[in-house]
């Protein structure tokens, strides 16, 4: 009798007691794009998934208006629900919409615990619904295929580590501010155009490639992709394997600040469009590459300093390096800031063959 | 004081395992951002100070309990009389059940924030206490082999914590020792409520084989907890922003958020599901304690009592609504955790020596 008893408890207690979701029915939604809407509303559209075994992968677009990211998908009456966020991947804003701020539909996806702290958010010149409803036959669908380019960018590329978490790190942290990478749709593809700036969460300025590559390498340790240089005597040489060891030097932060950047590169010669490549000709590469790279940095922090922003994190640097460290009187002499880069370039294999 | 069956008794290197896992709950899961609180970047070493001042409270729980093989129920008895003896002792026990409700309620809110928001409160409560009943049946042995899994079984997440390394920022650690006296010491008592548990000591020690030689295993528990939670301090640290650490209310939790792995995309629902193992042995532990209390004090038989003790935790924890009240259980244990450990065992330390001087000259 006991037995039975305690039998009968446990078949009581092993039913499903919450709602199922069963993964060939539920619709997976990969990337949301924000745009303006009407009278202060946000049009929100979504490209849903759906992965059924016998057919093949299902991807739809739809488009909703709301004043809150949530209130949309109570508008997306045309699509089936729930809709699951766990594999969300990329949420796209428009140009408008980011210079507006953008922290409140980020905190809707930070505040979810379904959502991921790995997604990537970006911006796009011109309109996100558009590049969204734009399928461009990308077999795994749009969704899925930004992920990827962006992700091989930052692995492979020369695009700084950015997602949902580092934009709220940068957000709520004192002396930093995010980047994120912006795109544009063309005829048959999209993308990458560079790198958005913002002033904590709306968007001031832009870097292009050539500027989004050192910025990366000044940013912190990173390794780059590919690069290709100008010489002053009209020749290119190409450089692979960029490895940046970044060093930030603050000295008396509470007092009178002024900042050192030591950036040791270390890169190999792949390419060379000029006869031969002998020592000389590497290490005229290399001093062309620190002048670059330093020159272009300067000009990159005082461009931010007249801004206002600071996405290298030097305030951040500053506190880490001073004890008792004031924000507010950083905050007031960062704009004056003196900065200086040193930049050492080694050069490392060049082929194997000379 | 009946001396005990020897096969009612456990090794003494268990008592590592049982004051480890009774100390570490569902705390850890979000302990960092109320220390950075006060503390910011500093707060790892608060982890590690208030280690060491756990490691002294082990020191004097031996000298209270080393004559002899008593427990605390017997020593307050003994020093204070039966009635006075029986206030502390009921004191005790109703201490070792909020322990039980606080811990439980939480994980099951944590389990209801992340992964089941419809989920009852009593559905998973039952299920807990209903698994309850049945390790405590199986007496102190059984809830000590529990403890010993509990610890051993979730291990393996320490693991887990590379995976935030990659978007860490490890100079927000420095400056080191930026923070002023005052500031460690707010800390350090927000950190007392992480690392309570170890006064289970001072139930089990009677259960324990050639118990003065296990105290090198006490202090090893303590030590675990200090370099798990000192582990877990440094990556939040590193993980967050100041700002956006405040922010977050399970920051062990979204932390795992960037665990990647090929066959599921969110790690915290295996990381919630396994720690079920860590806060199992804390309910057992607890409500062992307490049932002891009543087999001693009310001389009900434990098997009994401990109905008794899980109609009362259930009906606890199933008024317990919101997050808010769940957050007033936490700072109300907070608070008398404080009391226990800063007032209370100092205090029957000094009572234990005084009172052995004065016997030991009659």
């Amino acid at each position: 009798m006991k037995y039975v008893c305690s039998l009968l408890l446990f078949c009581f207690l092993l039913t499903g007691c919450v709602a199922e979701e069963i993964i060939d029915e539920v619709p997976i939604l990969f990337i949301v794009g924000y745009d303006q809407g009407e009278n202060g509303k946000v049009k929100g559209t979504i490209s849903l998934q759906t992965f059924d075994p016998n057919q093949e992968v299902e991807t739809r677009a739809f488009e909703a208006e709301a004043y809150t990211s949530k209130g949309l998908r109570n508008q997306l009456s045309g699509l089936p629900k729930p809709i699951s966020i766990g594999k969300m991947a990329v949420l796209l804003f428009s140009e408008d919409m980011a210079e507006e701020g953008i922290i409140d539909i980020l905190d809707s996806f930070l505040r979810d615990p379904a959502a991921g702290r790995l997604i990537y958010v970006g911006v796009v010149e011109g309109s996100a619904s558009e590049l969204i409803k734009n399928e461009f036959q990308y077999l795994q669908g749009i969704g899925p295929f930004l992920q990827n380019l962006i992700k091989q960018s930052v692995e492979y590329g020369n695009m700084p580590e950015n997602n949902i978490h580092l934009f709220d790190y940068k957000y709520y942290g004192d002396g930093m501010d995010p980047v994120t990478p912006i795109l544009r749709m063309e005829e048959t593809e999209v993308k990458i155009k560079g790198l958005a700036l913002y002033d904590d969460d709306k968007m001031v300025g832009k870097l292009n490639l050539d500027e989004m590559f050192i910025f990366a390498l000044i940013n912190k340790s990173f390794s780059a992709g590919l690069y290709e240089l100008e010489l002053p005597d009209g020749e290119y040489a190409n450089l692979q394997k960029i490895k940046s060891k970044v060093k930030y030097k603050v000295e008396n932060g509470n007092t009178d600040p002024s900042l050192n950047i030591s950036v040791k590169l270390n890169g190999n010669i792949v390419e060379y469009t000029g006869e031969k490549l002998t020592k000389e000709k590497k290490t005229e590469i290399g001093q062309t590459f620190e002048k670059k790279v330093e020159a272009q940095g300067l000009d990159m922090i005082a461009h931010f300093q007249t801004l206002g922003i600071d996405p290298f994190s030097i305030g951040d640097h500053a506190r880490s390096q001073t004890r008792n460290f004031d924000f507010k009187k950083w905050d007031e002499r960062y704009p004056d800031l003196p900065v200086t880069i040193d930049v050492k370039v080694n050069i490392g294999e060049s082929g194997i063959i000379d | 004081m009946e001396q005990k069956r020897n096969d009612l008794l456990i090794s003494p290197f268990l008592i590592m395992f049982i004051i480890h896992s009774n100390q570490v709950g569902v705390g850890i899961l979000g302990f960092p951002r109320y220390i950075a609180a006060y503390t910011g970047n500093d707060a790892w070493i608060v982890v590690i100070i208030t280690g060491i001042i756990f490691q002294v409270f082990i020191w004097m729980m031996y000298r209270v309990l080393s004559d002899g093989s008593f427990d605390i129920i017997d020593l307050h008895n003994k020093w204070f009389g039966k009635w006075i003896g029986s206030v502390f002792n009921l004191a005790l026990m109703m201490y070792l059940l909020l322990g039980t409700i606080v811990i439980l309620r939480t994980f099951i809110e944590v389990i209801q924030a992340w992964m089941f928001p419809e989920l009852a409160t009593w559905i998973p409560v039952a299920m807990y206490l209903l698994l309850t009943y049945y390790v405590l049946a199986g007496g102190f042995r059984t809830v000590a082999g529990i403890c010993f899994f509990g610890v051993l079984i979730p291990m393996w997440l320490v693991f887990t914590a590379t995976a935030p390394i990659k978007f860490s920022t490890f100079s927000n650690l420095l400056p080191i020792m930026d923070h002023s006296l005052k500031e460690i010491a707010l800390g350090t008592r927000q950190m007392t409520l992480s690392f309570v548990g170890i006064d289970i000591l001072l139930l089990a020690y009677p259960f324990l084989k050639n118990p003065k030689s296990s105290r090198i295993w006490a202090h090893m528990g303590v030590l675990l907890t200090t370099l798990i939670y000192t582990m877990v301090m440094v990556v939040s640290l590193a993980f967050y922003s100041e700002g956006q650490l405040q922010q977050s209310i399970w920051s062990t939790l979204i932390a795992w958020k960037v665990v990647e792995l090929p066959f599921v995309e969110r790690f915290e629902y295996i990381g919630i599901t396994f720690w079920c193992f860590v806060v199992f042995p804390n309910i057992c532990l607890t409500m062992w304690g307490a049932s002891r209390v009543g087999k001693k004090v009310l001389h009900i038989k434990q098997k009994y009592f401990i109905f008794i003790l899980i109609t009362f935790v259930f009906i606890a924890c199933v008024m317990v609504v919101n997050r808010d009240q769940v957050d007033y259980l936490n700072t109300l244990t907070s608070i008398i955790g404080t009391y226990v450990y800063y007032f209370y065992i100092p205090f029957i330390f000094l009572y234990s020596t005084i009172w052995r001087k004065v016997t030991r000259r009659i």
